[in-house]
């Protein structure tokens, strides 16, 4: 029975790495048909969504499962409910996905324009982030998740950076200001995911080291 | 000795139980001699003893003197009894107080003597208060009622004696059994030596140290099993050699496959990888790693998932990043190891892109084909309802004419491109003068130009000559000038210059058209490219004229390049290997 338990820990370990991975793969559809004005691939990143959906029921299903029959204690039980939690993050992570690829589907056709650097550095970022959170949780390695929130300022810095520079071009250019518009909830949204990839870092700490990290790496006393 | 062994053990045994019983024997037969020899002196010293006695017998006083004087030398006590019992003296008695001894008649050694002539015994004397031997003896022939002599010598003295001699028994016995443990234990350990020999020789075959040798030396039992031990190590080192060299050959097998091979057990761990999984995955150690941790992709990792759960092979192919092509084939495992399935990966990236070339180029030539087709249709249609007096006839005959120029060219293009793709050109080498090719070439395409006002101006070095073959060459020259012509505005030059860059000869072509753009420049020597397609109606071109060019160069050795900037022209230079004029200078 204990054996059992712990094929099937593994086996929903599993399945959110491969969640994280779809939605990582998701990040980076959305913001090549955002570059690359494809509104095919933006298209194909909401239709996948729903897949990313049927991920995040199942992964629920099966932890809020295992908490109920094998009723867990200590590792075990810091380790499922991080999971449930790193799901749902996942999950709207592939929502924000989502929400970059229809900015993109109605950018197509317009030109190129100099703001979309700075959400291209910004798009980087939240990748890298998203990337060594999911590193993180997958070694357990608490170092790492804190150099992911340690940059969550400086995504949030530079997120503003656009906002501002993109609401001076639309004052000078009001012909500009739909384009714009859909920028800035490009950019919202990159801000969100980083957000979003804090949480599960602080969530990985959580898994390996019994701390809650909460608002910024100001650790809870217990 | 086939039982060497056991009868070393025999013996010692029975040497042991000798040592034993010997010893036992000897104890109680030094205690008998010792009595015996007690015996035997005081016999011979009573019976010199009597001689001196025997002619006196009453002589109260040289009687006395007799009997202490003897009792001195010979250091034993001396009894005369009378023959009614009484006792005449005693040597260990004062003799004031021999009168007052108890009647002796009785005492058996006298009653013995009185009966045998001699008598002895070994008891306690009452009037010594000690152990005596007594030895008596009947003096005079009148033996049942003659006087006694007795003698008696204290038993402490002779137990003394005996033990002196028990010590020295004891010892040596002692001393016997000491040499026999000795012994014993040498010959033990001889014995047990091989055995632990042969023991540590099995037990280090058992670790697995099988360079071990089993002992040479030893009882025969002991040379058996070694020998025995030998032939299982030897057959043993045979199995394990083979399956070594079995493993290797596997090993140096999985290892080096260009495709990527993982092994995973039903935990979806990685049991083995070879080099190429290592290095497609950028995972160094991957053994024992669950597999999800390294390919970390659904498209990749589901197969793996579907072929355990249905056990049956699965394949997929997965697009990765930049533009790289995965082909995955998981195969399930026969049960019996805890490998429960194989996966291999490979890169099919190049096959990849060279398919969706050829599908693109199958794609272009149906394109570029489908133009004059139809044009051509189109104009025959027509014609069928035209008189052959309408003035639109003659139009529409040279239109078809045009069309079917335009789709021969195409397919002589193609057939060439074919043919050099494949290697099927066969060139005829001559010395080629570059300047007297490109006078040729520029006549040619003089027409042309002229119909649209474009120039062509030959600036040349002298005597540049390169080796190939001239039909080929000129058709370079003539593909690069006509697409120079072809792209240059009205009232333009084209200029054809001939020079070394170096050593090498080059030959460039430059006109002062739209340019190309820095992107697409590597693009433009691919089979259809063509940079503006909305203009390709005004500059009619198969779109394989560069990638002739390109090919043909590269048949002769030469390189071909291009310099272009939008809106200032294009110059594209062949750079031939070797001036084939400067061989004879």
């Amino acid at each position: 029975m204990k054996e059992h338990f712990a094929e099937r820990l593994e086996a929903l370990r599993r399945r959110l790495i491969l969640m994280g991975s779809e939605v990582e793969k998701q990040i980076r559809a959305s913001i090549e048909a955002l570059t690359e004005g494809s509104a095919e691939n933006a298209r194909a990143v909401i239709a996948r969504d729903e897949d990313v959906d049927r991920l995040e029921n199942q992964i629920e299903e099966e932890a809020i499962q295992l908490l109920a029959l094998e009723q867990p204690v200590a590792i075990d039980l810091r380790f499922l409910v991080g999971v449930l939690k790193i799901n749902n993050d996942l999950e709207r992570i592939g929502d924000h996905a989502v929400n970059i690829a229809e900015g993109a589907e109605r950018l197509v056709g317009r030109p190129p324009f100099q703001p979309a650097i700075g959400i291209r550095a910004m798009s980087e970022m939240v990748q890298v982030m998203l990337r060594q959170s999911l590193d993180a949780f997958i070694a357990r390695d608490a170092a790492l998740a804190q150099k992911v929130i340690e940059q969550d300022d400086v995504l949030d810095a530079k997120n503003e950076g656009v906002i501002r520079q993109l609401l001076t071009y639309m004052a000078e250019t009001p012909a500009l200001i739909s384009h714009c518009l859909e920028l800035i909830s490009v950019s919202k949204n990159l801000e969100r995911v980083g957000d979003l990839a804090t949480n599960i870092a602080e969530d990985t700490i959580f898994i390996a080291e019994a701390k809650l990290v909460k608002h910024h790496g100001v650790e809870l006393a217990r | 000795m086939r039982f060497a062994l056991r009868l070393n053990l025999l013996l010692a045994l029975l040497a042991l139980g000798l040592a034993l019983t010997l010893s036992a024997v000897a104890v109680s037969v030094t205690d008998r001699a010792v009595e015996d020899r007690a015996r035997d002196r005081l016999r011979r010293e009573i019976d010199f003893l009597a001689e001196q006695i025997e002619p006196r017998p009453g002589e109260a006083g040289p009687l006395a003197e007799l009997v202490r004087r003897a009792s001195r030398l010979l250091g034993a006590r001396v009894t005369v009894i009378a023959t009614d019992g009484r006792v005449l003296d005693d040597s260990d008695v004062p003799r004031s107080e021999v009168a007052g001894m108890e009647n002796h008649a009785g005492r058996p050694e006298v009653v013995a003597a009185r009966a045998a002539g001699y008598g002895t015994a070994i008891r306690h004397s009452a009037t010594l208060e000690t152990d005596l031997l007594y030895l008596a003896r009947a003096l005079g022939p009148g033996r049942s009622h003659a006087p006694v002599l007795r003698m008696a010598i204290r038993l402490g003295d002779l137990r003394q004696v005996e033990s002196q001699y028990e010590w020295i028994l004891r010892g040596a016995v002692f001393a016997a059994c000491a040499l026999l443990v000795l012994v014993g234990g040498v010959a033990v350990a001889r014995l047990a030596r091989p055995i632990r020999d042969v023991t540590d020789a099995a037990l280090a075959v058992a670790r697995g140290d099988l360079s071990r040798e089993a002992p040479e030396r030893g009882p025969a039992e002991i040379l058996e099993l070694s020998s025995a031990l030998s032939r299982m190590k030897s057959s043993l080192l045979e199995s394990v050699a083979r399956v070594e060299r079995e493993h290797r050959l596997s090993e140096a097998v999985f290892e080096t496959l260009p495709d990527g091979v993982t092994v995973i057990d039903a935990q979806y761990r990685v049991i083995d990888a070879n080099r190429s999984f290592r290095a497609m995955t950028g995972t160094p150690d991957p053994a024992g790693r669950p597999l999800v941790e390294i390919l970390r992709d659904r498209a990749l990792f589901g197969p793996f998932e579907e072929a355990i759960a249905r056990r049956a092979p699965t394949d997929a192919v997965v697009r990765r990043e930049n533009e790289v092509t995965w082909q995955l084939a998981v195969r399930p495992l026969p049960p019996g190891s805890r490998a429960v399935a194989v996966g291999i990966l490979r890169d099919v990236t190049a096959f990849e892109r060279n398919e969706a070339m050829r599908r693109r180029f199958v794609a272009d030539v149906s394109h570029e084909l489908r133009t004059p087709v139809s044009s051509i249709a189109a104009a025959a249609e027509t014609l069928t309802e035209t008189e052959p007096d309408d003035p639109e006839a003659p139009r529409l005959v040279e239109l078809v004419r045009r069309q079917a120029r335009r789709m021969r060219e195409l397919i002589d293009d193609l057939t060439d491109l074919s043919l050099i793709e494949s290697g099927e050109v066969a060139l005829s080498p001559e010395k080629v003068d570059l300047r007297a090719l490109a006078g040729e070439t520029a006549e040619e395409l003089r027409a042309t130009a002229r119909s649209r006002d474009v120039s062509i101006r030959i600036e040349s070095s002298e005597g540049v000559a390169v080796e190939g073959d001239r039909r080929r060459l000129g058709q370079i020259l003539r593909n690069l000038l006509d697409n120079a012509v072809k792209f240059s505005p009205a009232g333009g030059t084209v200029r054809i210059r001939i020079d070394r860059v170096g050593r090498k000869p080059s030959l460039v072509v430059e006109d002062d058209g739209p340019g190309i753009p820095l992107a697409e420049q590597d693009r433009i020597f691919q089979r259809f490219y063509q940079v503006d397609r909305s203009r390709s109606k005004v500059r009619p071109g198969t779109g394989l004229g560069l990638a002739i060019v390109k090919h043909l160069a590269q048949l002769h050795g030469a390189e071909v390049t291009v310099a272009s900037r939008p809106g200032q022209g294009s110059a594209f230079r062949v750079t031939f290997g070797r001036d084939a004029a400067e061989k004879e200078v």
